[in-house]
């Protein structure tokens, strides 16, 4: 009996919280198909009176939001491609080669997660000012090709991996190169894929540094699309809201395939 | 197939108090089953893994046949290893697990094919080729391992506790199958384990290893018969040698073992010493019979069906008894002890044998 209602209030607790997790984003749904006007009004409506699908489209052409969902895609896409590959090479090295201060070197890394992203903006900036790419693909994606994330996840996985394996291949004759690539990576894969959606999250999310580093319209990303609806003294809520929705779908289309692979990451680094 | 020598090889980890491999010397003649037995972390599998190539000795020198290894990649040594876990690769089907060293080398495909098939057939995988090795059994797992090993005809074969994660069953027949496998392939083996029973049953010859030296190599009777020290005479058997500080014996000759039983003998040492006798030695007699040298109290006893053994208090000291059968007396009951002089093996005062 006892047991029965702990359960019971078990699930309640559980439907809470899913429940205020849910609720911005129903009701990001809901603004999005509103009046103008209805957003305002006091107390505020939960649903829209009259849906408006047309908003959507609206919303969607005042700004070139095909090129921004482009854009999102080609550097949310490269980072995290790029992550993948820096983040394990590097992290193979860390976990696996023997050289002189390695330990040292893998502190060092770790020591840079420490470093607040927004200390860095200034300088990545002035880099990129200096290598003439500013407003480019290249300003966009350079500075975020290394993950030090990246490379503790891939260096705990790594350690995992029973050692027996490279001996076995080194003596099967394969050298360094083809143990990595023919073994380790294929063993590797669950942790890659974590790593790989996890950076394509985050860059798609990334407001800040396509902010300081984009200028043309050209080049901008869906963020920042959504962001300029909002104004110094107007902002048309349901259209941002809209966007908004737009903007979030890829990732949820996203987690929805990749459902273990974040799952697992969770798992494997007990970071996030 | 190729001989190994292995000339005073030595390896010392960083900040270990004493080496892990301390001047091993050993040759194994081409062809020959040799296994290096000893207790975990006396540096067997130092040693294997030094032939292999995957440590970098700190001195000495590896040679295999003619050539010498010492500073050699490990695969370019010619030599196949049999892991303690397998170290199957999780990802590829067997048949790619078998192939995966002939495609290092770059052996053409069709030859690839048929050697991969060839073994297939001989270990009884042909069966299983298109599978995961998460897929198998303990045994088959096993067998694609060796057949990984036979694929690449290596000059030499070593195989690092091959057979220790198998039930005691399956241990048994992938014992004799080993052995026939090495009498038909007539390879050069190096067989690292920890079980003296897989050690006696299937070593030409063994080399027993303790706290990284080299204790004696020999014919497994030669170890069991004449032990070399004290360690050897302890480790080899189940249960090993009864081991005694003993003292001459009152005005005459012989030894006395535990303050009460005297054991007559010729032979004299100087200074402290000790003997041994092996538990089948040790006869056991009803009290009264008069055949005793000295008494002893059964402390417990433990039947085995074929053999029982029988924990005795002889004295100031303990020893084992292997009876045949399972007739045996209760615990408490107060037996005669009898040894004969000549199953007497006696150790100096350091456990080196004397005689």
């Amino acid at each position: 009996m006892a047991d029965r209602l702990l359960r019971w209030m078990g699930r309640v607790l559980v439907g809470l919280l899913g429940l205020s997790m849910v609720a911005p984003f129903l009701y990001m749904l809901s603004t999005s198909l509103m009046d103008e006007f209805e957003v305002l009004r006091f107390p505020p409506a939960l649903w829209p009176g009259h849906p408006r699908p047309g908003n959507y489209q609206a919303a969607l052409t005042a700004l070139p939001f095909a090129r921004f969902f482009l854009n999102s895609l080609v550097f949310a896409g490269s980072v995290a491609v790029a992550q993948v590959a820096t983040s394990a090479t590097a992290a193979y090295a860390l976990a696996r080669l023997r050289f002189p201060g390695r330990e040292r070197v893998f502190f060092t890394v770790l020591t840079v997660m420490m470093v607040p992203t927004i200390v860095l903006l200034i300088p990545r900036f002035l880099l990129v000012n200096a290598l003439g790419w500013v407003d480019s693909y290249a300003g966009l994606i350079s500075t975020e090709v290394v993950s030090v994330w990246g490379i503790f996840l891939l260096r705990q996985f790594f350690q995992t991996l029973p050692r027996d394996l490279e001996d076995a291949a080194r003596l099967d004759g394969a050298g360094e190169w083809t143990v990595f690539r023919r073994i380790i990576l294929p063993l590797t894969r669950p942790a890659l894929a974590t790593l790989f959606v996890f950076a394509f999250v985050d860059q798609w999310k990334n407001f800040l540094w396509p902010l300081i580093v984009t200028r043309s319209l050209d080049m901008q990303v869906m963020e920042l699309g959504i962001a300029s609806f909002h104004g110094v003294y107007y902002t048309n809520w349901p259209y941002q809201m809209a966007a908004a929705v737009a903007g979030v779908l890829p990732l949820l289309l996203l987690f929805l395939v990749a459902q273990r692979a974040f799952v697992r990451g969770i798992q494997l680094s007990g970071l996030r | 197939m190729a001989a190994v020598t292995l000339e005073r090889l030595t390896k010392r980890y960083d900040r270990a108090p004493r080496a892990a491999l301390d001047e091993l010397s050993l040759a194994v003649a081409d062809g020959e089953f040799l296994v290096l037995l000893g207790p975990s972390g006396c540096g067997k599998t130092t040693a294997l893994r030094c032939v292999a190539g995957l440590e970098e000795p700190t001195a000495g020198t590896i040679r295999i046949g003619a050539r010498e290894v010492t500073r050699l990649a490990p695969g370019a040594r010619d030599v196949a290893m049999v892991f303690q876990n397998y170290a199957l690769y999780p990802h590829l089907a067997v048949r790619h697990n078998l192939s995966f060293a002939l495609e290092m080398r770059r052996v053409p495909r069709p030859e690839i094919t048929r050697r991969v098939a060839d073994v297939a057939a001989r270990l009884g995988l042909t069966e299983l080729l298109d599978r995961r090795p998460g897929e198998l059994s303990g045994g088959q797992r096993q067998r694609v391992a060796l057949g990984r090993a036979m694929v690449r005809n290596p000059a030499v074969f070593l195989l690092d506790e091959p057979l220790s994660n198998l039930d005691a069953q399956l241990r048994g027949e992938l014992r004799a199958e080993l052995l026939a496998l090495h009498r038909s392939l007539g390879a050069t083996m190096l067989y690292v384990t920890h079980d003296q029973v897989e050690a006696m049953t299937m070593g030409e010859r063994i080399a027993v290893l303790h706290e990284g030296r080299l204790r004696q190599v020999g014919a497994p009777r030669d170890v069991y018969e004449r032990p070399a020290d004290t360690f050897v005479a302890r480790f080899i058997g189940s249960p090993g040698m009864n081991i005694f500080d003993a003292a001459r014996a009152d005005g005459g000759r012989g030894v006395l073992i535990g303050g009460s039983l005297t054991v007559e003998t010729d032979v004299t040492v100087d200074g402290a010493f000790q003997v041994g006798v092996r538990p089948e030695h040790v006869a056991l007699r009803a009290r009264g019979r008069g055949a005793g040298q000295g008494e002893g109290q059964v402390r417990i006893v433990e039947p085995l069906g074929a053999e029982t053994l029988v924990h005795l208090d002889v004295g100031t000291t303990r020893l084992v008894a292997r009876m045949r059968g399972l007739r045996a007396p209760a615990v408490g009951d107060r037996v005669g002890v009898r040894i004969d002089a000549g199953d007497l093996h006696v150790f100096d005062g350091r456990g080196v044998r004397r005689a």
